[in-house]
């Protein structure tokens, strides 16, 4: 499938109610849909083979274009993705519910029925999902006329109404504070027994707002730091997808060198993300003395980071047009010889793993979801790939540097949590592979685009990166006062989560944690949008030696 | 002789009490009143006479009494003083218990309640004392039936209660068919006594001899509620049926089918001289009462129904007590001083099981009617946090938890003990006695399981108020009264075993045709089983040492200078106590939707043990 | 003599559980490339507890008593066992059965306060508790009832049959195999933390539990553990005795100690089982013990 056969496809079946696609957007098919025809074309999308990716919604009643919505569909086989917008008028912000059909659409259409205020008819389940539980009705903080900084006045008693338990249940209320549980977020886990009968989501209990922060009050050169800290793991990640997301819509061309030390880093990210889950893992299946070595291995990644960037996490490297940072050849030696030390552990790591019984015990048949079902939820990342689904943005949609270098997307067929743990290891070797081709077909020449005056305004760009924990999506909608009109973050966890309580059904309370565990889960990612943070007062700043002494004191 | 009087006067009293408190029903607590005062006066009676007659007072041969037409053989010896206390105190409690708790049930007439009552008692009584297989045996088990199978139909307008109630009969009338047929099969007449009959048998062909036997077997099983005939009908029919009678029904009635078993095989069937092999029947009471007990345990732990748990718990129970006739049958046979001394420690745990399990079940199931009466449910799905209002039922229900679960020191511990160590130390009787102890070590443990979720999920735990359709009270004084006797005699058995083991010794040493006889008139039981305030032991007469040995009364003291050490622990930093709310994760607060319920408690374990079956509700 | 060797039991076992405790997280922290606590943190770790609140949620007297009853019930069944090969003047009063159902007293405890405690997690714990109990006292049982089978007698001599003038045969072979595998499960410790699992149900029956109360129900735990430790020792090692006193003791302690170092190192290279897995394992140990009986009553 091509762009072209798809639009005329859709346009031999709808007609006049598809039109576009708009010239602007080059990498992906923007088409302007009827909005009453929404479903049907989605559910045509969707029949043609498409993964639904996210929602984006916009305010543009300051333009007279009413309130937007941009459907996010990607052909990863054909390595395009279509973007159908929408638009209803200021009055009636509504849109017709695609959920029914797709069910990962669900927190989407819930965000912006929170934030925007937007109505979908035909929603199975029209419940709060970003905004805190006293948050008053009628307040939509993603609108134009909310100021970013607005605290609304806390109310007692007013609780979430969740789910109702299916018959014969008992409600295990996980979280916010529970030790499976690394960021806070709450699991109604209803329990016949010990057997898993249903679960309810309530999260978002960390927003900072960062979208509202970063469309009202930084410029688009401070956004890829704001958006490095989404994340305390993959923050790299959302820097690479937001600049790339923008040097898109801006037509923005970035020096080669640059791309490939984004994708040293990228890599380098991974390395570090999947021993820290593979850890994790091991930790929430009581076995910590996986945990302990696998961050042992992890260690000198972390040290090598600080010797390129100066930070162990939260780099700081990318800017838009570029890096900040160059690679010198004794760092690329450091870094060869780093990759070769935890090339070896990580070996070591995966076969013990392969020859423990107990852990094979603990998740093969765990979480199992088949592969119709992931794709139904539209999962993404190791997830995915674990119930074999072939799909990797790295390869299917290739950014950066990625159309250059050669690397396997591993996959597994066992559709459970065994699955995962596998995918993820070896993609730690892919990485490795990726990293030393990196060093070794690097051009040479700049690492930033010379900067340019004033980006155009209301132009759209989407970045797909690879995180960790699969595919992150960043739309962006450039704006006028030298900061985006728009600014979407889809987290891989955004849409891994949904598919969680389908992933949880049926197994026993024991698993809940590594299967939870077995998506990866970033809250903190996922709690991007906005809410507004109660202010705390003052803040008590500890200094490098306080924190030392602190945490030696007693071990020497 | 002389205890036919009191006897025959308890008789007396208990067909007054039947006449005089249905007669004055509409006054409702007047009746039970006068019930009670006419139920504890022929109670008290009952207990005298059996006393007396465990004592060595008792009748040396069968007496027979001209009843109408018929003559009838009365034999109260020791083995049926017993059973007369048993019955006695018992009944004394339920009448009690009655009084108040019958107000549960406002809809209901209470004239057939209390005209049936005493006349249950009173077939009860005339059964473990009626010495025949024909008449005698026929009148009595058909008074017990037809008046326990209208109390159990007491609350007509429950279809459930009333199908368990007709299956009830149904069984019973089959058991007594099968009894009677064998009695016949053995060519006994009427008015013959258990010992002629058995003269009579000694003559019959051995095979005529096993029929009969295993007739009887199926009869007295039936009305025990062994496996798997106990399942038809006991877990319903105890459940459907007023507290009061349930503790009748599971603590006395069951008795009577064990009363018989023992008639059987130890006074009967040993008459029948060399065509009676102890060591096959005894083998096969063994082996049936260690499924029976491993099989109702497990049923037990599986249901969320108070009086169902119980229930089923008693089949467990009465299974223990099969385990250890069949282990002192099968021993008897055996020549070695050493095993024949085991036998006897095996009867006297299973007849010292049998007292113990009829107050402790007794308490157990009118704790049920608390819970019934206080808050309207007896779903521990539904129950819990009663220790808050019901203090004092929850101590008495702790008191008789601990018990049957064979906690030391409370009474099921040294009964089941004794049961337990005297078939473990039988190996080289027969090995298979070993792992049947085994077994029935393991099911106590579930026993236990099943009475922590009894006693946690409705005392302590949470979420009755929720169930209940007014305020909960602690249930009224002379509820308590009922149960606080029976908890202090429950107390008594697991301190002082021995007053009751020597009782249920010199019972046995006079008690007219009983296979173990001479041991326990002689005073050679006294050399295997230790009987002290010291404790119990078990001489093995083989190895270096005692065979085993345990001491209540010591235990209790090592435990509580323990938990005064812990005491002075827990103070020892000046610590003080500060009360919190329950602690869920900090979004969601301890409601019912939060509650883990009886449903959820031992999901491994049942689903390891689905196999065992065990109906979690009625049948409709 | 006889009658202070309780004494000398219950203070040697409260002395020096904490310190197995603290080789089991020096050994385990050790397996894990970590320095790991110091020796005697245990008794820091309980000294601490004893200075702190007693958080109560539940207000009602069995949450109060469960802590000391789990503390009193292990602590009587120290006092009366044959530690250092020499019966004391209670072990001749109490038997083998006595010893198992306190051991579940102590454990009926734990369940006691968790279902006081009313919290969820702690039910669940309790739940799975009680299945372990169920499910492991059986071994516990059998390996004393081994010793009762060769030596005719269920006093506690029972849990040291060949210090008594039992044989060593394929039964007792067997049934220490048995026992080694149920040792996890006895003390508590990966693959079968399942009732604490404290990543899902957050330690479990302890959940409402604080200070004093806590430090006396992980001191009950520690105690628990020794006592484990110990009957491996006094059933399987006969070949540690001497004769002398003091010195049996001594050799108990280390042997006692190497069994700590056992499962410390099996705690750390294994994850927790689930319960489901768990029980189906015990089932086998259960047979297998029951054929290690088999072969005892056989003479073998």
């Amino acid at each position: 499938m091509t762009q072209e056969t798809l639009l005329q496809t859709l346009r031999a079946e709808f007609g006049a109610a598809v039109t576009g696609p708009d010239p602007a957007a080059p990498r992906r098919l923007l088409l302007d849909v009827e909005r009453a025809r929404l479903p049907e074309i989605a559910r045509r999308l969707i029949a043609l083979g498409a993964r639904y990716q996210v929602g984006v919604g916009s305010d543009d009643r300051a333009r007279g274009l009413g309130f937007g919505l941009i459907h996010l569909f990607a052909f990863d086989k054909s390595g395009f993705t279509t973007a159908i917008r929408t638009s209803a008028p200021a009055e009636t912000p509504e849109f017709p519910s695609i959920t029914p059909d797709i069910p990962v659409a669900g927190w989407t259409e819930r965000e912006y029925r929170d934030l925007l205020g937007f109505r979908f008819p035909g929603h199975p389940k029209p419940k709060k999902l970003i905004l805190a539980d006293d948050w008053p009705d009628g307040i939509y903080p993603l609108r134009k006329e909310v100021p970013y900084n607005l605290v609304p006045p806390a109310a007692e008693d007013v609780a979430y109404q969740l789910d109702e338990a299916p018959p014969g249940t008992t409600m295990v209320p996980v979280g916010p504070f529970h030790s499976s549980l690394h960021e806070p977020a709450h699991f109604a886990v209803y329990v016949d027994g010990e057997t898993i009968k249903g679960c309810d989501y309530r999260g978002f209990m960390t927003h900072r707002g960062i979208e509202k922060l970063c469309q009202t009050q930084v410029s688009y050169n401070e956004i890829p730091f704001v958006a490095e800290r989404i994340c305390g793991i993959c923050g790299s990640v959302h820097a690479t997808a937001y600049a790339q997301s923008v040097e898109e819509a801006a037509g923005l061309a970035v020096p080669r060198r640059a791309e490939f030390i984004r994708v040293l880093m990228l890599e380098l990210e991974r390395i570090h993300s999947h021993l820290l889950w593979l850890g994790v893992a091991g930790h929430l299946i009581g076995f910590d003395t996986v945990f302990m070595h696998a961050w042992r291995v992890r260690e000198p990644v972390m040290w090598l980071s600080e010797r390129i960037t100066g930070n162990r996490k939260t780099y700081g490297m990318v800017v838009l047009g570029g890096v900040r940072r160059d690679i010198s050849p004794e760092t690329a030696e450091d870094i060869r010889s780093v990759l070769k030390k935890v090339e070896a552990e990580v070996l070591g790591l995966k076969a013990a793993i392969l020859k423990d019984s107990l852990i094979h015990k603990r998740t093969k048949g765990v979480g199992h979801m088949p592969k119709a079902e992931a794709e139904r939820w539209s999962l993404v990342g190791p997830v995915a790939r674990a119930r074999s689904i072939d799909i990797d943005a790295r390869r299917d949609h290739p950014y950066a540097a990625y159309n250059e270098l050669s690397f396997d997307v591993p996959t597994a067929d066992s559709c459970d949590v065994w699955g995962t743990v596998l995918v993820r290891l070896l993609e730690v070797f892919e990485s490795v592979k990726i990293m030393r081709q990196v060093l070794d077909k690097m051009p040479a020449g700049p690492i930033l685009a010379a900067p340019q005056e004033a980006l155009p305004a209301f132009r759209h760009g989407l970045s797909m990166v690879e995180a960790p924990r699969g595919e992150s999506v960043h739309y962006v909608i450039t704006g006028e006062e030298n900061r985006p009109e728009r600014w979407r973050v889809r987290a891989p966890t955004y849409t891994n989560l949904q598919g969680v309580p389908r992933m949880l059904l049926d197994n026993q309370f024991a698993d809940f944690p590594i299967i939870v565990g077995s998506i990866d889960p970033c809250y903190s990612c996922t709690d991007r949008a906005v809410v507004v943070e109660r202010g705390t007062g003052r803040e008590r700043v500890w200094d490098r030696a306080e924190l030392t002494t602190l945490s030696r004191a007693g071990g020497k | 002789m002389r205890l036919l009087t009191p006897l025959f006067l308890a008789f007396l009293i208990l067909a007054a009490a039947a006449v005089l408190s249905a007669a004055t029903a509409r006054a409702r607590r007047f009746s039970g009143w006068l019930h009670f005062a006419l139920a504890v006066e022929a109670a008290a009676f009952l207990v005298w006479t059996g006393i007396r007659a465990a004592a060595g007072h008792g009748m040396e041969e069968a007496v027979l009494v001209r009843l109408g037409p018929f003559v009838v053989p009365f034999l109260i010896d020791g083995l049926a003083g017993l059973f007369l206390i048993v019955i006695g105190v018992v009944s004394a409690a339920s009448a009690l218990y009655s009084v108040r708790y019958m107000e549960y049930y406002a809809g209901y007439s209470l004239r057939g309640y209390y005209f049936r009552l005493p006349l249950f008692v009173l077939g009860m009584a005339a059964l473990v004392t009626i010495d025949d297989l024909s008449i005698g045996f026929s009148l009595a088990w058909q008074i017990m039936t037809i008046a326990s199978f209208l109390l159990i139909r007491f609350e007509t307008r429950v279809k459930a209660a009333v199908r368990a109630a007709g299956r009830y009969l149904l069984l019973m009338e089959l058991a007594w068919a099968l009894i009677v047929g064998a009695g016949i099969l053995l060519g006994g007449r009427a008015g013959d006594s258990l010992h002629e009959i058995g003269l009579k048998a000694a003559a019959a062909n051995p095979a005529v001899l096993a029929a009969a036997l295993a007739l009887l077997l199926l009869g007295f099983g039936l009305k025990a509620g062994v496996f798997p005939l106990g399942q038809l009908w006991l877990p319903d029919a105890h459940s459907a049926a007023p507290s009061p009678v349930s503790a009748l029904l599971s603590g006395v009635m069951l008795k009577t089918g064990i009363f018989g078993l023992i008639r059987i095989f130890f006074f009967l069937a040993p008459a029948a001289g060399p065509g009676f092999d102890p060591r096959f029947w005894g083998g096969l009471l063994a082996a049936v009462g260690t499924v029976t007990l491993f099989i109702g345990t497990l049923q037990c732990v599986k249901q969320s129904d108070a009086k169902r748990l119980l229930a089923f718990s008693s089949i467990g129970q009465i299974g223990y007590i099969v385990l250890g006739l069949g282990a002192a049958l099968f021993l008897s046979a055996s020549d070695e001083p050493a095993l024949a001394g085991l036998a006897a420690a095996a009867i006297l745990g299973a007849l010292f099981h049998v007292l113990n399990h009829a107050i402790f079940k007794g308490l157990l199931f009118l704790t049920s009617g608390s819970l019934l009466y206080a808050t309207g449910t007896k779903d521990l799905n539904r129950l819990g946090g009663l220790v808050k209002w019901m203090p004092v039922s929850a101590v008495l229900a702790a008191i008789a938890s601990l018990a049957v679960a064979g906690m030391p020191p409370g009474s099921g511990f040294a009964s089941k003990w004794t049961i337990i160590a005297s078939t473990l130390l039988a190996g080289q009787g027969w090995v298979l006695l070993v792992p049947f102890g085994i077994v029935a070590l393991f099911t106590s443990a579930v026993t236990l399981a099943c009475y922590v979720k009894f006693f946690g999920l409705a005392f302590t735990a949470s979420g009755a108020e929720a169930a209940a359709a007014k305020p909960i009270r602690e249930v009224p004084g002379s509820m308590l009264a009922a149960k606080i006797g029976l908890a202090a005699i429950c107390l008594a058995q697991g301190l002082l075993p021995f007053l009751f083991v020597r009782l249920i010794a010199g019972a046995l040493g006079h008690s007219v045709g009983f296979a173990m006889g001479w041991f326990f008139e002689s005073g050679a039981w006294s050399r295997a089983v230790g009987a002290s305030a010291s404790g119990l032991r078990i001489e093995s007469l083989l190895g270096p040492a005692a065979g085993a040995a345990v001491s209540p009364l010591l235990v209790l003291a090592l435990l509580l200078l323990a938990l005064l050490l812990g005491v002075w622990l827990r103070r020892s930093a000046g610590s003080r106590e500060r009360a919190v709310p329950t602690w869920l994760c900090g979004y969601q607060t301890l409601n019912e939707s939060t509650r883990f319920t009886d449903r959820g408690m031992f999901a491994a374990l049942k689903n390891l043990f689905r196999w065992t079956g065990g109906r979690t509700s009625p049948k409709e | 003599m006889r009658f202070i060797m309780p004494l000398i039991n219950v203070l040697a076992f409260l002395l020096l559980a904490p310190l197995f405790e603290g080789l089991l997280r020096r050994l385990t922290a050790r397996v894990q490339s970590r320095q790991g606590p110091p020796l005697v943190q245990p008794y820091y770790d309980l000294l601490k507890l004893l200075g702190k609140e007693n958080l109560n949620s539940a207000g009602t007297w069995p949450f109060r008593l469960a802590p000391l009853l789990a503390f009193a019930s292990i602590l009587v069944v120290v006092a009366v066992i044959p530690f250092g090969f020499r019966a004391g003047a209670l072990a001749g009063r109490m038997d083998g059965i006595l010893v198992v159902y306190l051991l579940t007293l102590g454990g009926v405890a734990v369940l006691m306060g968790a279902l006081a405690g009313r919290n969820t997690f702690g039910l669940i714990g309790a739940s799975r508790e009680m299945v372990t109990m169920i499910m492991i006292e059986p071994v516990l049982a059998m390996t004393i009832i081994l010793g009762a089978v060769k030596l005719k007698t269920l006093t506690l001599v029972a849990a040291m049959p060949f210090a008594s003038g039992a044989g060593y045969g394929v039964s007792t072979v067997l049934m220490l195999a048995v026992y080694l595998l149920a040792l996890q499960a006895f003390a508590g410790r990966q693959p079968f933390d399942i009732a604490e699992a404290e990543i899902e149900l957050l330690e479990g029956p302890m959940i409402e539990y604080s200070g004093p109360n806590l430090a006396l129900f992980k001191l009950s735990a520690m105690l628990k553990r020794m006592f484990y430790a110990w009957l491996f020792v006094s059933a399987f090692l006969p070949f540690l005795r001497t004769g002398i006193y003091p010195l049996d003791m001594l050799l108990q302690l280390a042997a006692m100690a190497v069994v700590f170092a056992v499962i410390g190192l099996v705690g750390a290279t294994n994850p927790r089982l689930r319960i489901d897995q768990a029980v189906r394992y015990y089932a086998v140990l259960i047979v297998w013990a029951l054929v290690a009986i088999g072969l005892a009553v056989k003479g073998w």
